[in-house]
């Protein structure tokens, strides 16, 4: 406990020694050319430091920087790969010691780009690939009206139905409205043995159950700055939640049940309906390949527009670069179908462009229903500062509200904690 | 005794002969000792120092020290309104798992007391528990508790106890004394074999006395038995409190003290306030009441229980 307080504290430090830097990047950037002219003619090494998300990881970029280096004569990219555990840290210390490099893969960006480290999107990529990028991840690569996150892949949550329970059931196509869903529970229970709805309430991530529910209520976290996590929709969608519960179309105690065991639940052909992410065909396959299932958009209350949580990584280019061409060149054929869809297929992850989206869903029949619902994503309000704290609670209280606290008084005491967690920002 | 006062004019005089304790001879001990008080100040009190330091600071949501905070954490603490419900679960906790544990290992070291065929076996066996993970135990119990697919719920339902399935660890009722009987099955080892020793230090002659006496094995095992075991009583006792007390694993891979704060206890809840709620500052004056509201119960407890050693005596 007391080392993990210690690397928070240096690494605060860190962080404000890379804010003073910043500024004085800013300083120089102009005379220094950090947004040099892009230009083919423009030869140099660029370093780019990639997170590790897999087996497959490195030798997709090994094989990918060859073909690039073959067919732009004088340009080389150094690949630095970080796994996932240390790259946060690795990244902070590059910053600190100005050795940031040219290229960055994270799942954030908002801070570089608040401390004005980083490189417009349109000095750096090719106007074309700039109308390719599917415009819901587009949106989250913009802070203050200027775009400095360049999508790299997402994913996103859909609704799974064990077809079974529903040939069972008697039940013939998805519901799409929480009225419906509840009307299927209700004959899943009826008729099957099934477990109706899988909710999953426990603190290992009822944030992102809860996320949908009250998206498809028309509410959610924050509206701009403020935090709203105590507004009428949200109540109204944990109160529903918990009705459910109550007549018993759910696993027993939802507060309780953590994502994991409930995805293998399901995985076990237990459970008749349940919200996913496009990770969970793969745990499917592993316990039972034969199981029939069906994946549709998230249910929301009736009246409401579709929604459903996603969550998306990016790259980044730090103006400090000094050969922007090269990173504009480099980034282009990253993006072109031919390279991206093997990145998408190595990673299971959803592409982030119209051309490669098109490919994918002709090419991998099982990404269709994700790709339909990438344009309804919404994100956690990851880039606030007090997120993390936030976050934690939720965990630690949503899950109150199945045991005799009312939802109101649940979210109302998360929404004071933003008032507290607020206080403790340096 | 006597050995040693003749051994020491052999070794050099700690006295000179103006009757002057010598220098050197006054910080020669200091200079053995000098590497485990250098490790004690290192691992034991520079943190208790740096605890009681945070816990009167202001400690930002990243972790940064940004200044002195006076008592207001400890207010903050004493504001948060799920404190009381921690504080009754610890108590319940402790005294429930401490007592239910001594009474079940008191039994346990009675019978491995005694002779009988495979003694040898039994012993090692209850090692076993002890000697492995407490975190490898707890999931496993985890498992076993579970409501899609652990073994309690069908052995229950073929033996007939219950007559549905039931949710273990998915209402506190049932999940607080699901980690209560948890935590006391990690602790029986360590208690019997505490308890053991003591039993097997009691002289026989004195069984042999009582027995001449005419007593009853129940006047035996009073009179006899229980106050020649008092000492391993003690230490058992107390290091079960503390123990107990500060026991983390169980709670946080059972429930993680939910759903809300009805299955926490201060050591979870700690923790919660650390690294849930990015509030160090707060965590840190709850982690300084902890180790007080410990010292305070352990020396009451040592204290009462001399005082009713001396009125027997």
């Amino acid at each position: 406990m007391k080392s993990f307080i210690r690397i928070r504290i240096a690494t605060s430090v860190v962080c404000v020694v890379a804010a003073l830097s910043a500024a004085a990047c800013g300083g120089s950037s102009s005379s220094s050319g950090g947004t040099a002219p892009a230009g083919n003619s423009d030869k140099g090494t660029i370093t780019f430091v990639a997170a590790d998300y897999s087996s497959h990881t490195k030798s997709f970029w090994n094989d990918l920087i060859k073909r690039f280096e073959a067919k732009y004569p004088g340009e080389k990219v150094n690949l630095n790969l970080v796994s996932w555990d240390d790259i946060q840290q690795k990244i902070t210390t590059l910053v600190a010691t100005h050795q940031q490099p040219d290229i960055l893969n994270l799942d954030t960006y908002a801070n570089f780009a608040a401390d004005h480290l980083l490189a417009p999107v349109k000095d750096v990529v090719s106007p074309q690939l700039r109308k390719d990028f599917l415009p819901t991840f587009a949106r989250n690569g913009v802070v203050k009206g200027t775009q400095y996150g360049i999508p790299f892949d997402a994913s996103v949550r859909a609704f799974f139905y064990n077809k079974a329970a529903f040939t069972q059931a008697g039940i013939k196509s998805p519901p799409k409205t929480w009225q419906q869903l509840e009307a299927d529970a209700q004959k899943i229970k009826d008729k099957t043995s099934f477990v109706p709805y899988g909710m999953d309430m426990g603190p290992e991530e009822s944030e992102a159950e809860f996320s949908l529910w009250a998206m498809g209520n028309g509410g959610g976290w924050v509206h701009g700055d403020k935090w709203t996590i105590d507004q009428p929709a949200n109540v109204q969608a944990l109160e529903f939640m918990n009705q459910m519960a109550k007549k018993g179309l759910t696993e027993p105690d939802p507060g309780t049940t953590n994502q994991t065991p409930l995805w293998q639940t399901f995985a076990q052909g237990k459970i008749g309906m349940m919200e996913g992410s496009d990770s969970l065909p793969s745990l499917i396959k592993q316990y039972d390949p034969k199981m029939k299932y069906g994946i549709s958009k998230v249910p929301v209350n009736a009246g409401h527009k579709p929604v459903t949580l996603g969550v998306e990584d990016y790259l980044m280019v730090f103006k400090t670069t000094k050969h922007a061409g090269v990173d504009k060149d480099f980034i282009d054929f990253f993006y072109r179908p031919s390279n991206y869809i093997h990145w998408v297929i190595n990673e299971g992850l959803l592409p982030t462009t119209t051309s490669t989206a098109k490919v994918t869903s002709k090419r991998i029949p099982s990404f269709r229903p994700f790709l339909k619902l990438a344009p309804f994503s919404e994100f956690y309000p990851a880039t606030n500062p007090i997120w993390g704290a936030i976050a934690g609670q939720v965990k630690s209280n949503l899950g109150a509200a199945f045991q005799g606290q009312s939802p109101q008084s649940v979210l109302s005491g998360l929404q004071a904690a933003t008032k507290s967690a607020a206080q403790r920002t340096g | 005794m006597t050995k040693a006062s003749e051994a020491a004019p052999s070794r050099e005089p700690l006295v000179d002969r103006r009757g002057r304790v010598r220098l050197g001879a006054k910080f020669t001990p200091l200079l053995w000792l000098a590497p485990s008080l250098v490790l004690i100040f290192a691992v034991i009190l520079y943190p208790v120092i740096e605890m009681v330091r945070q816990s009167l600071s202001i400690i930002d949501i990243s972790g940064e020290n940004i200044g002195w905070a006076g008592l207001s954490n400890y207010t903050a603490l004493f504001h948060e309104q799920d404190l009381g419900k921690v504080v009754s679960n610890t108590v319940v906790w402790v005294v429930v798992v401490v007592i239910i544990t001594i009474v079940v290992s008191m039994a346990l070291a009675q019978l491995l007391n005694e002779r009988f065929p495979g003694r040898r076996l039994v012993r090692w066996s209850l090692i076993v528990p002890w000697a492995a993970s407490l975190v490898i135990t707890t999931i496993v119990w985890l498992w076993m508790l579970n409501y899609f697919y652990g073994i309690v719920n069908p052995i229950l339902k073929d033996v007939g106890i219950i007559s549905h399935p039931v949710n273990w660890l998915g209402t506190p009722g049932t999940a607080f004394p699901s980690e209560m009987f948890v935590g006391i099955i990690v602790s029986i080892p360590f208690t019997t074999y505490v308890l053991l020793a003591g039993l097997q230090g009691i002289p026989r002659d004195i069984y042999e006395a009582a027995k001449v006496d005419g007593a009853t094995a129940w006047r035996t095992y009073r009179s006899v038995t229980l106050p020649q075991l008092r000492p391993a009583m003690l230490v058992a006792v107390v290091l079960n409190i503390i123990y107990v007390f500060n026991s983390f694993t169980i709670i946080w891979i059972m429930t993680e003290g939910g759903p809300g704060h009805q299955t926490d206890t201060t050591a979870t809840f700690v923790y919660k306030l650390a690294f849930r709620n990015d509030n160090v500052g707060e965590s840190a004056a709850l982690s300084v009441l902890n180790v007080v509201a410990v010292l305070i119960v352990v020396l009451v407890y040592v204290m009462i229980y001399n005082r009713r050693n001396e009125d027997l005596a």
